[in-house]
């Protein structure tokens, strides 16, 4: 699979709770120029087949740990696909360099309990807010262009929640962790970048 | 901290960034005009967000009606 640039692999909980931080990384890397990519819609006995090539086509990936509570569903359970994605990316970057890959977490310092394995790595510590996403995804990236502001994403992501709703009606989807409703939120997002950032 | 990775790319156009969404053309105009690009034309060519103010009987002016 070819690597695009452009592509971001975003391992994150699909999990009701976690829907404005969901909507907050779409915008900011779709600000950002990204076209993010997710695991949402792959099912099947290949489906780690499929996870990994999809990192692989990606040069860079967010893993967002900050969900390593045990849900709410019995049997309650944590949840380790997100580690175990970045387990995969980690993997992949140590034989192909240019992939680059960046821990977001929620609370300062758990993650060294959390996964010891990556004392040294330097997590984005988001505080669990929409802002703190956005913020942090700056902090990991400056864009080729002119680098938009955090206030303009903010309005980026007010408009994008606003219109949620409707893009899940028309896919006809009860949540917004689907395949389909990920990807037309990807390209909302997209063009609210064209619509408020123009060319830049 | 270590420092932001300064990307090298231009962001793709909307037609692109569709195509790279795996979103048929269709469904793709359709999203673009539900957050308010209204140059998602019939021809899949996205016209300047400005108002045509000087020009009223150009075709994207004829087409917004």
């Amino acid at each position: 699979m070819a690597k695009a640039k452009e592509a971001v692999f975003l391992n994150i909980p699909y999990d009701p709770q976690f829907t404005r931080l969901y909507l907050a990384y779409i915008t900011a890397l779709s600000a950002m120029g990204f076209v993010p990519k997710a695991t949402l819609g792959i099912t099947g006995n290949r489906r780690l087949d499929r996870i990994a090539s999809l990192i692989e086509s990606c040069q860079y990936s967010i893993h967002d740990l900050s969900r390593v509570q045990l849900d709410s569903h019995q049997p309650r359970t944590p949840r380790f696909n997100m580690p175990f994605e970045l387990g995969l990316a980690v993997a992949w970057a140590k034989e192909h360099r240019e992939h680059q890959w960046f821990v977001f977490e929620s609370t300062r310092h758990r993650l060294n309990k959390s996964l010891s394995d990556l004392d040294g790595t330097d997590a984005y510590i988001h505080d669990g807010t929409v802002r703190g996403v956005i913020r942090e995804v700056c902090n990991a990236f400056v864009s080729a262009g002119n680098q938009p502001t955090v206030p303009e994403m903010m309005k980026m992501y007010r408009e994008l929640r606003r219109n949620a709703p409707e893009v899940m009606k028309r896919a006809g989807a009860l949540s917004m962790f689907t395949a389909r409703v990920f990807s037309d939120l990807c390209l909302g997002a997209a063009t609210l970048r064209s619509k408020h950032l123009g060319n830049r | 901290m270590r420092a932001p990775v300064k990307l090298d790319f231009k962001p793709l156009s909307l037609e692109q960034t569709a195509k790279e969404l795996g979103i048929p053309r269709k469904r793709a105009l359709k999203i673009m005009e539900m957050f308010g690009v209204e140059g998602a034309s019939r021809n899949g060519r996205r016209v300047s967000r400005r108002p045509h103010t000087a020009k009223t009987h150009s075709r994207s002016a004829k087409a917004s009606r």
